[in-house]
């Protein structure tokens, strides 16, 4: 079993209520990741570049904000790269970071070739021994959609690894649809929400 | 759109088979994803996937030490992405690497406007890394000129394979 | 507790034609206690990349045992090492770790909360085909042969202090030490 790309992303954006969602590879897809249904775009952080740093990145607004919720929606492929990063924010343990990962067993992106390890690597085994309070693995839409308010409402930081099916890319990177807003518009939009 | 093919997986496998190559150490990009079905089903070449570029340098350097022919396959953003590794483990120990690089924004017609490639060529000047730059199967032969340059030199070279789209 | 360096000597003991890639002070230890300098590739730079470097020569030379000598000071700046070596899971790559109670590498200083990650239930998750961890010289005795023989990768976290001076870094390069080992293998230029 698994979920639908786009079905994850409306579900994250429905139960957000004003948590700053930070996405990235098919979870920051034009077509059917967040930018695609956000209904608070606003306080959207679609990170483009750097491969790998979303949990980074997320772990910084985590700090600079703490009484807002950070949800990050990473990429497995992406996590794999900076996969120190969950000893990082277990270490760091901010309470109000949320770590989705999109568990589709493939660099999507790029044209659906296997992570490694792809299946076999426990991500939420890994982050409880890193140092998460709590980890999930939700591999149905349905089970998402019942649980994300009761793990949103608990302290993080959380990881929920989420099996989601894969939507592969072969369209040549030039001939991709672009964002309606680059990123660095998207953070200045961003950084003028968290100022008000 | 459609691309016309100009430059086709067998052209890259078969320099890579001429040269002996026995591993492909890889991160994939889209822009050598067109290689990939057909390195799979290779049985001469093995695919060393790794989890982070920095790796495919070490790995390179133990297949090397221990008699076999890497080369690496990655991303532009991988080459950033592989600084230390790339000093330590290709110059500093004479490692005579042939890094495959897909050139991400690669435009032969003006200025790229994505930082990745605006940068790559002065990042390999100023490591003293030459290149090559394989665009078209006519092009291909370059990986043979690379593979001696690396082996004449005991340096790591790399080769950008900056193209459009082969099937 | 391991003192470490005698568990370095027992590895000595036991390794027999093995190649050992060891980095930072593993390899200040392992360089001076070594007996087969001409199997061991040293890591004095890129340290991180010990489990790399051991990986690939563990696909080269399938029928020859590979030991990484690693340190935790460093393997957590390069997990994601575990899963691409769990990925290819070579069976012939031993990859020991101190663990080391007095932080030689920051000059004794604890990185809070970075000391205490459990690198055994990572290497799992990663795939690791063997996992052990010793605390006493006698258990990692006893258990010697069933490490080195059993079928890989395998995954050992050796818990370690330091009774004494740590030696200096060996004196010949990088650099000499691969190319010592291509020697050795009579690696032919393919
Ligand atoms: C350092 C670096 N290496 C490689 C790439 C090429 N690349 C872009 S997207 C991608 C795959 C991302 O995979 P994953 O995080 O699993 O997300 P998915 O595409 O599956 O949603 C890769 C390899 C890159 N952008 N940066
Ligand atoms: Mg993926």
């Amino acid at each position: 079993m698994a979920i639908e790309n786009l079905d994850a992303v409306r579900l994250l954006d429905e139960h957000r209520h004003d948590a700053i969602i930070l996405t990235t590879m098919s979870a920051n897809n034009v077509h059917h990741g967040l930018p695609s249904v956000s209904k608070n775009e606003h306080l959207d952080f679609p990170m483009g570049g750097a491969m790998g740093k979303a949990s980074s990145l997320g772990l910084g607004l985590a700090l600079a904000q703490p009484d807002r919720k950070v949800m990050v929606v990473d990429g497995d492929g992406s996590l794999l790269m900076n996969l120190g990063s969950l000893v990082t924010v277990g270490n760091k343990a901010p309470e109000n970071l949320y770590h989705f990962v999109f568990e589709n067993g493939v660099y999507a992106i790029t044209g659906g070739q296997p992570v490694p390890g792809s299946g076999d690597t426990n991500f939420a085994g890994m982050a409880r021994e890193a140092g998460y309070a709590s980890v999930y693995e939700i591999d149905n839409t349905e089970d998402l959609a019942t649980s994300l308010d009761g793990i949103l409402e608990q302290k993080g930081p959380t990881l929920i690894c989420l099996k989601i099916v894969p939507v592969i890319e072969n369209t040549p990177v030039q001939f991709r649809d672009r964002p309606s807003r680059t990123t660095q518009i998207a953070m200045k939009d961003l950084q003028g929400a968290l100022a008000d | 759109m459609q691309q016309e093919a100009v430059l086709h997986p067998a052209s890259i496998i078969a320099e890579l088979k001429k040269n002996k190559v026995t591993h492909v150490v890889w991160l994939p990009d889209s822009e050598t994803n067109f290689m990939y079905q057909q390195l799979t089903e290779d049985p001469e070449v093995d695919l060393v996937p790794v989890c982070r570029e920095g790796e495919t340098m070490a790995i390179a350097a133990g297949l090397w030490v221990g008699g076999k022919r890497p080369v690496c396959l990655i991303q532009n953003t991988g080459i950033f992405e592989s600084g230390d590794s790339i000093r330590g483990l290709g110059l500093d120990v004479n490692n005579p690497l042939v890094m495959l690089v897909g050139y991400r924004g690669w435009d032969r017609h003006g200025v790229a406007r994505d930082s990745a490639a605006r940068f790559i060529e002065h990042i390999l000047h100023a490591w003293g890394i030459t290149y090559y730059l394989v665009e078209t199967d006519d092009d291909a032969n370059r990986i043979s000129m690379a593979m001696e340059e690396a082996d004449r030199t005991s340096k790591p070279v790399a080769v950008l394979v900056g193209t459009e789209f082969g099937a | 507790m391991i003192p470490s360096q005698q568990g370095m000597q027992l590895i000595n003991e036991r390794r027999g034609e093995a190649l050992v890639v060891s980095a930072t002070t593993a390899l200040r230890e392992w360089g001076s206690i070594s007996e087969r300098r001409d199997l061991d590739l040293d890591l004095s730079d890129c340290m991180d990349k010990a489990p790399g470097v051991g990986l690939g020569l563990a696909i080269a030379q399938p029928e020859r045992k590979v030991l990484v000598l690693d340190h935790g000071s460093v393997l957590r700046t390069n997990l994601g090492s575990l899963v691409t070596i769990g990925n290819a899971a070579p069976s012939n790559l031993v990859h020991f770790v101190m663990e080391d109670e007095d932080h030689p590498s920051t000059d004794g200083l604890p990185i809070p909360g970075m000391d205490n990650i459990n690198f055994r239930a990572l290497a799992q998750d990663g795939g690791y085909a063997r996992i052990y961890q010793f605390d006493s010289l006698e258990d990692l005795m006893f258990s010697m042969e069933e490490v080195m023989e059993g079928p890989g990768p395998t995954f050992v976290s050796l818990k370690v202090y330091h009774d004494g001076d740590i030696p200096a870094y060996p004196t010949r390069s990088m650099a000499d030490s691969l190319k010592t080992v291509r020697e050795s293998l009579d690696s032919t230029p393919y």
